[in-house]
């Protein structure tokens, strides 16, 4: 019944075979002749090898937002490239945590870097969630702005625990390495005095980087209402399979035992402290995070 | 010893973390993750964890590991049980840490592991962010990391 070249791919066939019969007779429905005419789907193309390419699984869109000058003033928002901080924010997150005592903010010009300072418990991003959870979505960033925290318990006592970094600030900041502000930023720094001998325990650390927490929780959300046409720049990071390359792991080993030696995963806002969880309190066991994740400020440093 | 201001990670440097930066940037890889884990005071513990590392890494099916420690001193008792236990499976392993005086523990599997020392003073400078990974770092320690694979799958 085949006749090449007149069939296609994909085409079916009726068959009928016979062997020696005397008496054969046939009904189909026309329905089925029918059915028969109507051209079908091509198959599922079948790979003989698994698929090389890539694929992107998870997509985080990070949009810049250029802040250029910072200065205090009755609300907080970021308007005409200038981040206006309300300086009562440093009284109203004393009611964070009993243990925190004082807060002092400041704001500090790229030029003026060469000032006292407590020893540097945390340098931060500004970073706050637009839609989606942490490690897709979009994400704002307010470029130009660096936040410091700093702190000494009510005796003075520097909240530091091997080695303390207090001195002359551009003295004791190597600027320009991943983790530090780069020449041209300008440092909101937040000074926090906790309570007398608490600087040695996990809670008084934890104490301060909740008061900064809460002040950095207005900024991003006045950050998070900008519309998308104020952004300088949008950063798309894609967490990707190759398959058929090297499968590579990084391992981070961070501090995990106790006071200044922990951080904080997978916060509610990038790089916050609500939210997260101590990898202390995980067991110290291995956590994974993906790229995105990470990029997308899921560890919080409290050593 | 412990996690000092030169040795230590900011938020801000996980944020834009070379380790993650560059690695994720080539494509002639398949980065499957980072893997966060804690360094515990008790020694059994480290022990502990290190021996979930090379399980975790082991699972993944992973050809080769990137990977740093914080700190220097006791914090190195683990960052070798980590290699060790990486290497027993006959993963490669190139680490980045502050080794300071030299590591305090070493063992076969650790030939490849970058001192971070930038200062050049072998202690902790109290300067944040001194003796910090960056991306010469990385590149460097990615390309010999490579190089293990490569050498590796030949055999």
């Amino acid at each position: 019944m085949r006749r090449r070249g007149i069939l296609q791919w994909g085409e079916r066939l009726f068959k009928l075979t016979v062997s020696q019969a005397k008496g054969v007779s046939l009904e189909v429905p026309e329905k089925l002749i029918e059915a028969m005419k109507k051209p079908q789907a091509a198959p599922p193309v079948k790979m003989l090898s698994p698929d090389k390419t890539s694929s992107v699984f998870r997509v985080l869109k990070i949009r810049n937002f250029q802040a250029k000058k910072a200065i205090f003033g009755a609300k907080t928002e970021f308007a005409a490239d200038t981040l206006v901080v309300d300086p009562q924010l440093a009284e109203a997150a004393l009611e964070v945590n009993p243990l925190v005592k004082k807060i002092a903010m400041d704001i500090i010009e790229p030029h003026q870097r060469h000032v006292p300072t407590n020893t540097i418990m945390d340098i931060m991003p500004i970073l706050t969630k637009v839609n989606g959870g942490l490690g897709e979505g979009i994400t704002n960033y307010l470029n130009g702005i660096v936040v410091i925290l700093t702190g000494t318990d009510e005796k003075g006592k520097q909240i530091a625990e091997f080695g303390s970094s207090h001195g002359i600030l551009d003295e004791k900041i190597k600027f320009g390495m991943p983790g530090t502000p780069d020449a041209k930023d300008i440092i909101l720094r937040i000074d926090v005095v906790i309570e007398a001998g608490t600087g040695m325990e996990r809670r008084g650390p934890l104490a301060a980087h909740q008061a900064c927490d809460f002040i950095l929780d207005h900024i991003r959300e006045a950050l998070a209402g900008l519309p998308e046409q104020l952004a300088t720049s949008t950063d798309v990071f894609e967490d990707v399979k190759r398959p058929g390359k090297p499968r590579i792991l990084v391992i981070k080993e961070v501090g995990g035992q106790g006071a200044m030696h922990e951080k904080l995963l997978l916060p509610a806002e990038p790089g916050g402290v609500r939210g997260a969880r101590s990898i202390i309190d995980l067991g110290n066991v291995p956590v994974i995070l993906s790229p995105n994740e990470i990029k997308d400020g899921a560890i919080h440093s409290v050593t | 010893m412990g996690v000092g201001p030169s040795t230590k990670e900011t938020t801000l440097h996980h944020f834009r973390d070379p380790m993650v930066e560059i690695t994720r940037k080539d494509d002639s890889l398949d980065f499957v993750g980072v893997a966060v884990v804690g360094s515990p005071q008790d020694n059994s513990e480290k022990h502990y964890v290190a021996r979930r590392i090379g399980v975790l890494a082991e699972a993944l099916g992973v050809d080769g590991v990137l990977i740093y420690a914080e700190g220097f001193g006791n914090q190195h008792v683990d960052f070798a049980a980590h290699m060790e236990e990486l290497g027993k499976r006959g993963i490669p392993a190139v680490g980045l840490t502050f080794t300071a005086n030299g590591l305090v523990v070493e063992n076969e599997y650790m030939d490849d592991v970058f001192d971070l020392d930038k200062a050049g003073q072998a202690m902790e400078t109290e300067v944040v962010e001194q003796n910090a990974a960056n991306a010469v770092d990385v590149v460097k320690a990615l390309k010999v990391l490579k190089t293990r694979i490569s050498t590796k799958r030949r055999r």
